[in-house]
């Protein structure tokens, strides 16, 4: 059975369906805090990039550890090299969202350091 | 010609069907094969033809979708009473408590276009020889094009003492049918799993919905008492109505293999006849007489067959082996056409074919009787073809699976090569339990 590329969408469409209004109202605040950072000439500045990555490794690490249980499964499921990079794979794509989501927040609530 | 006339369409499509058959044989229709399905061309056929889908289940109202997106001026008359959409691929997950019931219940008002013109009642008679159908309310409905998609019955009267009534009670389950029944089975499958016992698990004969089920419930079962510790104070018997536990050859090693392993007890050429509930006991038909088995619990599969109305029409196989086994409607099994009615297609669980009766058989079947049906309104070969893909993520306990895809030859046929379909892996687990209600939805909306 091949997914064509529009049809892979529609399923990631549907995926996300029941979540929309929680995504909207997140991407909402991100945009608040992007047109704020930007009004202040602070978007993504050294200590916002810092934290911001911090954050998404945490995120990474704790999608990594908990991916198996939030599917009702544990580590002794994982069987083979698949599992692993699907989990490893599927825990650092979370990690990179939560970092690029956190940018404009996080510019917004830590002071600019003066140089 | 004018693609609105129906009579004519169907003269020049008889006129085609040697032609059409060379194509076909000559493996040019391959290049639409069931895989790969795409709308014939970019433009929308005109057409003012009546269009009348019987049954909203997952084929009719992905079909519903599809040909209101692939012809314009169309009327299209959808009929069915059930205001429900049931997600019936999670029945088994509900019945094993991993799901709640309110999971796989939905409405079909969300899905059906509003182009669609929805007739809320059923139907009790098929006349192809008149091109209409009659409602249970009387109404007559005619119709230009017919496309049958009303799903199967599953007959309980098969089973002699059974009543869906007694779903939930003395140790009786049944995943099939609704999400009650599912639910009520997860409560008697909790008290086998805490009070342990014999668990008795059946198969009904013949074509049955999701194949997979009963085996997927032994398993599930099986593996709560095992991570509960309670694995030693209960017996698996699985009774299986022939010589084998699954259709595909490989995947059927597999399952000996793993069921021996299990210490789940096989019983070949033992089919459910009847069940005496107050005894807890039922009876199996086998080569040596009717055997008699005590339980604790019992998963009961009934025989399904095509519903009366349709079983008893016109439409039906009137001989052969879908006839003797449940009276399935008759369709070319490649290209979804009745091969005695060309105006008439049919989908999903009611069509008699070798394999299938799966949602994933819908999703392939539905986009090639549409095809063709688009095809035949306009004139056209009809080169849409259905290869038998069907699939099934056989779970094997909690956490793990195994994607098994395969066609009328009983090859494997995986959609991701490099998803083992041998092999217990926990992907297939997190694609059931999370990504194929999606797929499931984007197809109801005739996007895959």
């Amino acid at each position: 059975m091949a997914f064509s590329p529009l049809g892979i969408i529609a399923v990631l469409l549907e995926l996300i369906r029941p979540l929309l209004p929680l995504i909207l109202i997140v991407l909402a605040g991100v945009v608040v805090c992007l047109i704020a950072a930007l009004r202040r000439h602070q978007l993504a500045h050294a200590k916002a990039l810092r934290l911001s990555l911090l954050s998404g490794g945490v995120v990474a690490l704790a999608a990594l550890l908990l991916g198996p249980w939030i599917t009702q499964a544990s580590f002794a499921d994982l069987t083979g090299v698949l599992d692993w990079l699907s989990l490893i794979g599927g825990a650092l794509a979370v990690g990179v969202l939560a970092t690029i989501l956190l940018v404009a927040p996080f510019s917004v609530l830590t002071p600019k350091q003066r140089t | 010609m004018a693609a609105d006339d129906p009579v004519k369409t169907l003269m020049k499509a008889s006129m085609n069907h040697s032609r059409r058959r060379f194509l076909q044989v000559g493996g040019l229709g391959l290049a639409a094969s069931a895989g790969a399905i795409q709308w014939a061309g970019a433009q929308t056929p005109n057409t003012n033809a009546h269009i009348v889908i019987v049954g909203a289940g997952a084929a009719g109202v992905s079909a519903a979708a599809r040909l209101s997106q692939g012809l314009a001026g169309a009327r299209i008359t959808l009929i069915d009473k059930r205001r429900e959409h049931i997600y019936q691929p999670g029945l088994t997950l509900v019945a094993t408590g991993v799901w709640k019931e309110s999971k796989v219940i939905d409405s079909n008002a969300r899905y059906i276009p509003d182009s669609v013109r929805w007739v809320h009642d059923n139907v009790v008679e098929f006349e192809p020889d008149a091109n209409r159908v009659i409602t249970e309310s009387g109404e007559a409905i005619n119709y230009d094009y017919l496309l049958v998609t009303t799903g199967l019955k599953i007959d309980y009267d098969a089973v002699e003492g059974m009543d869906p009534d007694l779903i939930g009670q003395m140790g009786i389950g049944c995943v099939y049918d609704s999400p009650d029944h599912a639910s009520r089975t997860a409560k008697a499958i909790d008290t086998f799993v805490a009070e342990g016992g014999t668990g008795l698990f059946t198969r009904g004969p013949g074509g049955i919905k999701c194949a997979g089920a009963p085996l997927k419930i032994t398993m599930l079962a099986e593996d709560r008492m095992r991570r509960e510790g309670r694995r030693a104070s209960a017996e698996f018997i699985y009774n299986s109505p022939s010589e084998g536990l699954f259709s595909q050859p490989d995947m059927d090693a597999f399952l000996k293999q793993n069921f021996s392993e299990r210490d789940i007890h096989i019983n070949w050429n033992h089919r459910l006849v009847g069940i005496e509930p107050e005894l807890k006991r039922a009876s199996f038909a086998t080569p040596n007489g009717t055997q008699r088995l005590d339980y604790d619990f019992i998963h009961v599969v009934p025989p399904m067959c095509a519903p009366d109305a349709l079983g008893n029409s016109p439409l039906a196989w009137q001989e052969g082996p879908f006839a003797d086994d449940g009276n399935w409607m008759e369709v070319d099994r490649h290209t979804m056409q009745h091969p005695r009615y060309p105006n008439v297609f049919g989908s999903g669980d009611c069509v008699g074919t070798p394999v299938g009766k799966t949602a994933a058989s819908v999703k392939a079947q539905v986009p090639v009787a549409t095809a063709n049906l688009i095809s035949l309104i306009k004139g056209e070969a009809m080169t849409a073809q259905y290869d038998g893909y069907t699939s099934c993520p056989l779970i094997t306990g909690l956490g793990k699976g195994i994607l098994v895809e395969f066609d009328y030859a009983l090859n494997m046929v995986p959609s991701f090569p490099f998803i083992s379909p041998y092999r217990e892996h926990w992907v297939p687990w997190v694609m059931k339990d999370r990504m194929l209600l999606p797929a499931y939805n984007a197809m109801l909306r005739g996007r895959i």
